[in-house]
């Protein structure tokens, strides 16, 4: 019989997620609420294959962060490669049916207290990927209740407070908007939703690889 | 929070040991008892040892090879190889084929079973790929490789702990020499393959000074199993891709 790790058996039975994130507004009545796990990882380091075989880790002359939200409540201190095939199979469609947020690139340099980083057309301070989950349909829905989901994109992240270190917190908001773009129908989903949020750091090389098993 | 349905291991390997008995009836097939480590880290594919002769080839329908390919494999996963894996529940499948990709094993594969005989050796120098611990590619500059047949291995994924830092990244030396010596060859079905091998892995100059080393060897015993239950495990498992064996 294998064991559960007692820290993990309590964070279930108080159904606590991972960090904290709470949401402000939605996408015209749409909820989007990727809160039931944040993180942060610190990608100091790369992986690179080494001449004649192996891999090389090198240290990043520019370090950078990786931001993850979530919708299903998960441990990202757990080695999710270490777990059954099933169970990954199990966890990577709880976490894609749910919404999720990505933000990658983010330069450590530029990531302090009281900086705003943007990501709009005019500017790139990081990458976003932004998916909506799939939420159950009835037997009778159609086609005809379907709005799409504006596909112009934005985001401003505030950085409240930022210990960027392992085992470090990275506290401040991140206003998503959703807007139309040129070719879409005048009924398409727009608006802003704000994630204020406390996500702790994890270490790089286990926050890493499960963001791999988890396909980002 | 989520959770996984049986709970979280401590340790993978015995962890992988139970998944994979869990979708069989037996323990183990063939036998295979090495010691030793690389570095500290452990290689025991010791769950599973079978092999094949591959007599046919299908281009398109199946016709007999101008050469008969021999074949002998390992695993720490444990399955029954005379069994039709496909059949198993779609669950166990998935636990089955990852319990074999991240943990250890290992392949020999001759091109021509006329060499395969009691009281031959035979060596392979293999360099480590782009995934670690992971000997993927024969060392075409080699000398001492003996012709026509080819080892490849790996050793277990390393279980990573919630404060897992590069800081602790130790990778493996860049070549390994394996041998093998052959105290029975008897390639029909019904017979098995027996021997001892030997896993050495080596540091290159090129290599951190601090890349694990180190050599690992024993006994085998692979029960040799029909050519057509054994190329449909491989196909459903993906032991082709997964073991590095050439089709």
């Amino acid at each position: 019989m294998r064991l559960l790790p007692t820290a993990l058996v309590l964070l279930a039975v108080a159904g606590c997620g991972y960090g904290a994130v709470s949401v402000e507004g939605t996408f015209d009545g749409e909820r989007f609420a990727p809160t039931g796990t944040v993180f942060a990882v610190l990608d100091a380091h790369v992986e690179e294959p080494r001449p004649g075989g192996g891999i090389a880790v090198i240290a990043r002359d520019d370090p950078r962060l990786l931001l993850f939200f979530c919708q299903p409540a998960i441990d990202p201190d757990v080695d999710f490669a270490a777990l059954s095939g099933s169970e990954i199979e199990e966890l990577r469609e709880l976490v894609r049916r749910g919404d999720r947020v990505l933000l990658r690139d983010l330069p450590t340099h530029a990531t302090v207290a009281g900086a705003r980083l943007v990501l709009d057309d005019g500017r790139a301070d990081f990458a976003l990927l932004m998916l909506a989950g799939s939420a159950p349909i009835a037997a009778g829905d159609s086609y005809a209740d379907l709005r799409p989901l504006g596909r112009h994109l934005s985001a401003v992240l505030a950085i409240e407070r930022a210990v960027l270190a392992e085992k470090g917190q990275l506290v401040g908001a991140l206003a998503l908007a959703r807007d139309r773009a040129a070719d879409q129908p005048a009924n398409t989903v727009t608006g802003t939703v704000t994630l204020q949020f406390d996500a702790p750091i994890v270490s790089e090389r286990i926050g890493e690889s499960n963001l791999r098993v988890l396909g980002y | 929070m989520w959770q996984p349905r049986g709970a979280v291991m401590k340790s993978g390997r015995w962890y992988l040991a139970l998944a994979a008995v869990a979708v069989t009836a037996g323990c183990g097939f063939g036998e295979v008892a090495f010691s030793g480590d690389f570095g500290g880290r452990p290689f025991r594919p010791d769950g599973t040892a079978f092999g094949f002769v591959d007599a046919l080839e299908r281009v398109p329908e199946l016709k007999p090879r101008d050469r008969q390919r021999a074949i002998a494999v390992a695993t720490f996963a444990a399955f029954d190889p005379t069994v039709d894996q496909e059949q198993l529940p779609g669950n166990d499948l998935v636990d089955l084929r990852h319990a074999i990709a991240v943990s250890d094993w290992f392949s020999f594969w001759w091109r021509d079973r006329q060499q395969v005989v009691a009281g031959s050796s035979f060596t392979d120098v293999v360099l480590i790929g782009d995934s670690d611990g992971r000997y993927e590619d024969s060392d075409s500059t080699a000398t001492g490789r003996s012709d026509g047949f080819q080892a490849r291995f790996a050793v277990a994924r390393e279980e990573l702990g919630a404060g897992a830092s590069y800081a602790d990244y130790r990778p493996f030396g860049t070549r390994a020499v394996v041998t093998v010596h052959l105290t029975e060859a008897s390639l029909d079905v019904g017979g098995r393959l027996r021997g001892s091998a030997t896993f050495r892995i080596e540091r290159l100059d090129s290599d951190p000074a601090d890349a694990a080393t180190g050599s690992v060897g024993g006994e085998f015993s692979a029960p040799i199993v029909g050519e057509r239950i054994a190329e449909k495990n491989f196909e459903t498992l993906d032991l082709y891709n997964q073991l590095e064996v050439s089709r």
